[in-house]
Parts: C-alpha cells; sequence; structure tokens
C-alpha cells in the first residue's frame, strides 16, 4: 500500500484512496508577483497543497566565481547586486568581512555613517516588502503609500553618494565620501514624518479584519523548528527567539547605539508582520541617535586598500616623506592581504547575510562564499506551506521575504 | 487614397502607441525601478501603460534584469506567446549586453534571444529614464507605416 | 472577537477609509515627467563624459590606463602611443561601452588629473546597441551638451574632491581637489 506523509503533520495522503485525486502544476518563474524568479512544483489536491519543490537557479549569474577574478575593491559593485533592495547592509557585510582579514577598523566618524545608512537601508527594505506582501494579499493602497516614502529614502541616497538603488558606498575601510550638513538636517526632519506614516500602516492593516484573516494562524513554524530550519532574522524572531547579530555580535557603532529588538510569540505571519513593524520603528531610532551623536574626523581608515589595487603580489607602494615621495617595491614573500579564512556575518534585512573569504596573499579573493538568508528560508517553504491553499502559499513566500538575487547570486 | 491610407496609419499608430500595455519581465534588481516608475511617484498609468501579467494579453514587453541561461527558453516562449505587433525594451546594462557578469551562465545581452526595440541603458536606469525610453519607444511606434492586417507579422531574420 | 461591539460597527474597515480619504484631499506626490523634472542632486552618476580642457579644447587624458584597470567590467579601452624623445603618452582612441558599464564611479574617483565625469544626464536611451558605444568625439560631444546647460562658472564634482579621505588615499592632483573653468 503506497502511502505518503507529508511533511506538516496533520495532512496524509496516499495513492490507494479512491477519493484522492493529485494535479501537479508549476508555478513558474514568470509570475505577476514580484518576488523574482523562483518556480514551484506543486502537487495539489483541489486547491490544497500536498507537496512542494522549489527549483532555483534562474538567477545564477556566477558571482562567487567572478570574485575570483577582480580585486577586493572591484567586488564590492557586485556585492551590490545581491540583496538589491537594501544594498548598504550587502556591502558593509562585505566591507567588515575583508577589514578584519587586514586587521584595521573605520574611524568612528565612518562607523556612525555607516551604521546610520545601513538602518535608512533596512527600512527601505521593509517597506518594499510590506508593499509587495499587501500587494499579493490584496491591498494595493499600501503599495503606493510605502513606494512615496521609499522615493524619499532613496532620495536621501542619492544625495549622499550619487545614485539610487545600487549605491556602492561603504567602502573597504569606511566609507567613500563624507555627508553635507544639509542632507544631515533633512534625514533628521524626516524620522518625525516617517513615525505618522507607520501608524498610518498600522491604521489600515493592523486590525483590519481581512488581514488578520488571510495572516493569523498561516504559516506557523514554532522557535525550535525555525532554529533547525536555519531561519534567521525577522523570520525567526516573529516565533519567539530573541537572535540578533547587532545584538549578540555587534560591529559598527552599533554598541553605542540603544535600541531593541522586537519579538513575536506564535510564528504565524501576522507575527513576522508585525515584528518587522516594529523593527522600522528601531531603525528610526537608531538613525535618529547616530545624527545626535555623529563625531567629526575623516570616514576613511589610513591603512584601507586602494581602489586599483594590484591583482598579483608584485606592486609597488608610494610613500610621502616629506616633500620626497619614496617608492617602494614589494618583493614576493610581501602580502597584499594577509593569507587566511574568515567567516563574518552581519544582519541584513532579511537574515543573517554571511560573507566567508579565502584569501592567499594576493589582490584577489582566492574563494568569496556569500550566505545568503533567501536560499535557506526557501528550504523551509515545503514544511510551511504543505496544507494551506494555493492563495496561502502566496501570503508564505512573501512573508519569508526571498530575494532571488540573493537566493541564486 | 495614399491620403487615406496615410490618415488611417496615423490613427492605428496613435491608438497602439497610447495604450502600451507591457507583460512584466522582472528578473532582477531593475524590476524595482520598473516597479517604482509604475508606483506613486512616476505614474505610468498617465501614459495609459498598465502592467499585465499575461503574454497574451500584452503589447510589449520589458526585459528588466539579468537574463541567464537557464531562463532563456522561458524568455523566448513567453515572447512566443505575445501576440502581433509587439515591441521590445531592453531595460538596463544586464539586459542589454551582460552587464558586469562576463560569466559562464549569463546570456550577454538579450538580443542574442528575442529581437530589441530600445536598449535603455543605466544600472538600474532611474524611473524617469525608463519613462523616456517608452515615449521613445511611442515614437517609434508613431513612425510606422502600414503594419496592419496581414503585413502585421513582421518578418525578423535573427 | 465576533461579539466584541468594535468588531460590529465595522469601526476597523472604517478607520482605514477615513485614511484613505484624507490622503485623497492631500497634494498627490506625482511629478508630471516630461513636463515637470526632478532637481538631480549634483554629482548624480548618469552618462560618461570626457572633459575638455578650457585652454588646449583637447581631452585632459594622460592614458596613465588607471580607469582602465578599476573598471570592474572592464567597459574602458584606451590606445596610446608614446614619445620617442621624452616618454610621454599621447591618447589616440578611448572607447567606452556605456551598456556594460555599472555606474559606480570609480573610473572619476580614480582618475588623476580628473579627465573623466559621469555628468547628471540620464536620458540617452537608443534604438540600436551602437548607439551607446561611445568614443572619444561623442565623450568629447556629451561634454559640451552638459556643459551647455550648467549653471555655475566652475565645475566639480563630489568624486574630484573627496571630503573626508585622509590625503595618503588620493593621488596627488586631487588632494586640493580639482575646479574646471567652464563659462567666462
Amino acid at each position: 500500500m503506497l502511502e505518503k506523509k507529508s511533511i506538516s503533520k496533520e495532512f496524509t495522503y496516499s495513492f490507494e484512496d479512491p477519493f484522492f485525486s493529485p494535479f501537479e502544476i508549476q508555478m513558474g518563474p514568470q509570475h505577476p508577483s514580484t518576488h523574482g524568479v523562483l518556480k514551484l512544483n506543486l502537487v495539489l489536491e483541489g486547491e490544497k497543497i500536498v507537496d512542494l519543490e522549489p527549483v532555483v537557479g534562474f538567477l545564477h549569474r556566477g558571482v562567487e566565481k567572478l570574485a575570483e577574478n577582480l580585486n577586493y575593491a572591484q567586488v564590492l559593485p557586485l556585492t551590490d547586486r545581491l540583496d538589491y533592495i537594501s544594498a548598504m547592509n550587502n556591502n558593509t557585510g562585505y566591507a567588515l568581512c575583508v577589514e578584519r582579514l587586514l586587521g584595521i577598523e573605520p574611524p568612528p566618524r565612518g562607523k556612525y555613517l555607516r551604521t546610520m545608512v545601513c538602518e535608512l537601508a533596512r527600512i527601505a527594505s521593509h517597506l518594499l516588502w510590506l508593499a509587495t506582501h499587501a500587494l499579493d494579499i490584496g491591498a494595493m493602497t499600501v503599495f503606493l503609500y510605502c513606494f512615496r516614502e521609499r522615493e524619499i529614502i532613496l532620495n536621501f541616497f542619492e544625495k549622499i553618494c550619487g545614485a539610487r538603488l545600487t549605491v556602492s558606498y561603504p567602502r573597504i575601510g569606511g566609507v567613500r565620501l563624507d555627508v553635507e550638513e544639509e542632507v544631515l538636517e533633512e534625514i533628521y526632519n524626516f524620522i518625525p514624518y516617517m513615525y505618522a506614516k507607520i501608524e498610518e500602516y498600522e491604521g489600515l492593516l493592523s486590525e483590519n479584519r481581512i488581514w488578520l484573516d488571510r495572516t493569523i494562524g498561516i504559516g506557523v513554524i514554532s522557535g525550535e523548528e525555525a532554529l533547525a530550519y536555519g531561519l534567521t532574522g525577522p523570520s525567526l524572531r516573529g516565533s519567539g527567539i530573541a537572535y540578533d547579530i547587532r545584538k549578540h555580535f555587534p560591529y559598527d557603532a552599533y554598541p553605542e547605539v540603544e535600541f531593541e529588538v522586537p519579538v513575536g510569540k506564535n510564528g504565524d505571519t501576522y507575527d513576522r508582520y508585525w515584528v518587522r513593524l516594529q523593527e522600522m520603528r528601531q531603525s528610526l531610532k537608531i538613525v535618529k541617535q547616530c545624527i545626535e551623536k555623529l563625531p567629526e574626523g575623516p570616514v576613511c581608515a589610513e591603512l584601507s586598500p586602494d581602489l586599483d589595487m594590484p591583482l598579483f603580489k608584485r606592486a609597488f607602494k608610494a610613500e610621502a616623506i616629506g616633500p620626497v615621495t619614496l617608492i617602494a617595491f614589494l618583493n614576493e614573500g610581501m602580502e597584499l592581504v594577509p593569507k587566511g579564512e574568515l567567516y563574518s556575518a552581519v544582519e541584513g534585512a532579511k537574515g543573517e547575510l554571511g560573507f566567508y573569504l579565502v584569501s592567499d596573499g594576493t589582490g584577489r579573493p582566492y574563494r568569496l562564499h556569500i550566505r545568503a538568508p533567501s536560499f535557506i528560508h526557501i528550504s523551509a517553504l515545503k514544511r510551511l506551506a504543505c496544507g494551506h491553499f494555493i492563495a496561502d502559499l502566496i501570503a508564505i513566500i512573501g512573508t519569508l521575504d526571498i530575494v532571488m538575487g540573493e537566493c541564486d547570486r | 487614397m495614399e491620403l487615406f491610407l496615410g490618415k488611417l496609419d496615423d490613427l492605428i499608430n496613435w491608438a497602439r502607441a497610447g495604450s502600451l500595455w507591457p507583460v512584466t519581465f522582472g528578473l532582477a534588481c531593475c524590476a524595482i525601478e520598473m516597479m517604482a516608475a509604475g508606483a506613486s511617484r512616476n505614474d505610468l498609468d498617465r501614459f495609459g501603460i498598465i502592467f499585465r501579467a499575461s503574454p497574451r494579453q500584452a503589447d510589449c514587453m520589458i526585459v528588466a534584469g539579468t537574463l541567464t541561461y537557464k531562463m532563456a527558453p522561458i524568455l523566448r516562449r513567453v515572447y512566443d506567446q505575445m501576440s502581433h505587433p509587439r515591441w521590445v525594451v531592453a531595460m538596463g546594462s544586464c539586459a542589454c549586453s551582460g552587464g558586469i557578469f562576463r560569466t559562464y551562465a549569463t546570456v550577454q545581452g538579450v538580443d542574442e534571444i528575442v529581437p530589441v526595440d530600445i536598449y535603455v541603458p543605466g544600472c538600474p536606469p532611474r524611473p524617469e529614464a525608463l519613462i523616456e525610453g517608452l515615449l521613445q519607444l511611442r515614437r517609434k511606434i508613431r513612425e510606422e507605416k502600414r503594419v496592419w492586417g496581414a503585413n502585421a507579422r513582421k518578418e525578423i531574420n535573427l | 472577537m465576533r461579539r466584541d461591539p468594535k468588531y460590529l460597527i465595522f469601526k476597523d474597515l472604517f478607520g482605514g477609509l477615513l485614511i484613505t480619504l484624507k490622503t485623497f484631499f492631500r497634494k498627490p506626490v506625482t511629478v508630471q515627467y516630461p513636463k515637470e523634472r526632478v532637481t538631480i542632486f549634483p554629482s548624480f552618476r548618469g552618462r560618461h563624459a570626457l572633459v575638455r580642457d578650457p585652454e588646449t579644447g583637447e581631452a585632459k587624458c594622460v592614458a596613465c590606463l588607471k580607469c582602465v584597470q578599476v573598471c570592474p567590467s572592464r567597459c574602458i579601452e584606451v590606445k596610446f602611443e608614446v614619445n620617442p624623445e621624452t616618454g610621454a603618452r599621447k591618447m589616440l582612441e578611448y572607447k567606452l561601452e556605456a551598456l556594460r558599464c555599472i555606474y559606480c564611479g570609480y573610473c572619476e574617483e580614480v582618475c588623476p588629473v580628473g579627465a573623466i565625469v559621469l555628468t547628471e544626464w540620464f536620458e540617452y536611451s537608443s534604438r540600436d546597441r551602437a548607439g551607446l558605444i561611445f568614443d572619444k568625439e561623442k565623450l568629447l560631444k556629451n561634454w559640451d551638451e552638459f556643459i551647455a546647460k550648467y549653471p555655475d562658472k566652475l565645475y566639480t564634482n563630489k568624486f574630484w574632491n573627496l571630503k573626508g579621505i585622509p590625503e595618503i588615499l588620493k593621488p596627488a592632483p586631487k588632494r586640493e581637489g580639482i575646479w574646471v573653468k567652464v563659462k567666462e
């Protein structure tokens, strides 16, 4: 007797049952919900999902292999394109990894600027998440409102460094440029406006009966199971476990600013939504403290590597000693970047974004591996979605906040 | 007779250009700027441009993002399912040429797979740049001559 | 929850509708694109241009090939010749593929003389690929087009005068910053 148990425990199916008629369909890579190119092979019975298999790799661009042919500073614009919604966090993660390998630290002003900009990027990412999640569930007004605020934040990015979405603003050793006073004032005045707007989103969604019906009890996962699947970030904090890299392994200016980490109770879609809204508020608090406490000084460390670092070891280094510039040649034994391997992680907007870097002394990485949270969250999709309907599947993909650029690299 | 056909051309081209309905092919980062072009600040609905999900109901296809070899057959399939007349806009560096991704898995330019009418440069292009590209597509449609009836299937050599 | 009086009088739905009604009477945020434009903040990374030297009228490039080396997508190609007596380099051809470029701004940051710049021009889509491969003449023309609309007399760029970066990391002519006189 052929019996298959699906992962969700309350639902079993068997091929011998005369009333069971499975229907296989592919929810293909081009679909109107905006989560990028993800293909799902679904086995349905009526509308209920019985089995699910995600197929990824439609956006695999070979980023990790390409990073082996570029020098350390050239890889930075490449990391922009991973989680393209909040680009500052990826750049910070990579820059932090190389800085830890080199043994340098950015100056205090560089640290505060990086923190401020990362938190602004986190707000922008959560705004886009709310826009697309609500649009998939059916609330189209929220899409337009969230993009209105997101445009303001992208405008700030444009004023700071010249590009809206794929900025390459953090640099190995700090930040690329200093920020002008007018821009800081504008960001400071934006903060109370944004608090009012978050109240507006809550008024539209948090107590709305349609929203509650569609999100409470969908995609429930308990804390221990979430840890077993490797979920991190807001998806884990919605299930009750308070793990945040900004608190447990702090970096940049996070030890010096005060903020709380919101934690949910039930582990369903509504709790993850609530956690992300509270995170937006906490991010605004961090941005306010960063602007108030911003110290003076340079924004980039003196020992940070040049942009046109040579790819191979044989190079020359110019030193200015008084009015004379001495050019000294490095010999084969000296290293541009110390040999070794290092894993370092930052709290990206989606979860724990980790960079594993192996260096062999030359000017380009020997191997760069990126631990992308979206790839790991997709593995939990089967557990979360089996036993629900297709409409709930859309809500679950939205709540896990999957970005295919990060998942496929 | 020529005058009548010329005026008929103008009418048909005006109708086609005025309500250009794209099928979204949002793949990567450029999809976010395409969504921003359709959202509150730069509204594409003012131009009559509504995003349709199904290729059968669409006029043009905006390829936004990097095309990989795994995704290329699907792009060709969606393009084939669009009904004539149809146009293609390649948005961003990765769709026009391969962009920064000169690797084993990336198609170096969407025009290896489908014929492209307008190239919009930028990485990603601003929403205003995308709107300007679409306005240029409208100008191109307005200049077409006698593309209706049996002549509507343009012969392409790929 | 279904017996809660707030639920019976549809308070949550009316609250949401009230928010939407309030937004109805506010000024819309849409910028009517071809007629009204957003002011672009200076140093936005848009179309490339080679700076024309105000004295000689030629490009300032000295063919040091730093931009070629630093570009992450390898979209720049430079051909030069070396004068046999003085050893000076003269740039002959400069080819930039705008469709490969990722607009990172590294070339304008690393150029020691400030020869290449990313202007704020972003409306240049084209019907074919060849129109977006810029050679030296086209890049100089881009500069002229950009300067025709520039309001001030001296042009500078945020990536030419890097504020806050220590001196040792900047190339020598950029330590005091570079300004180019563009109008009388």
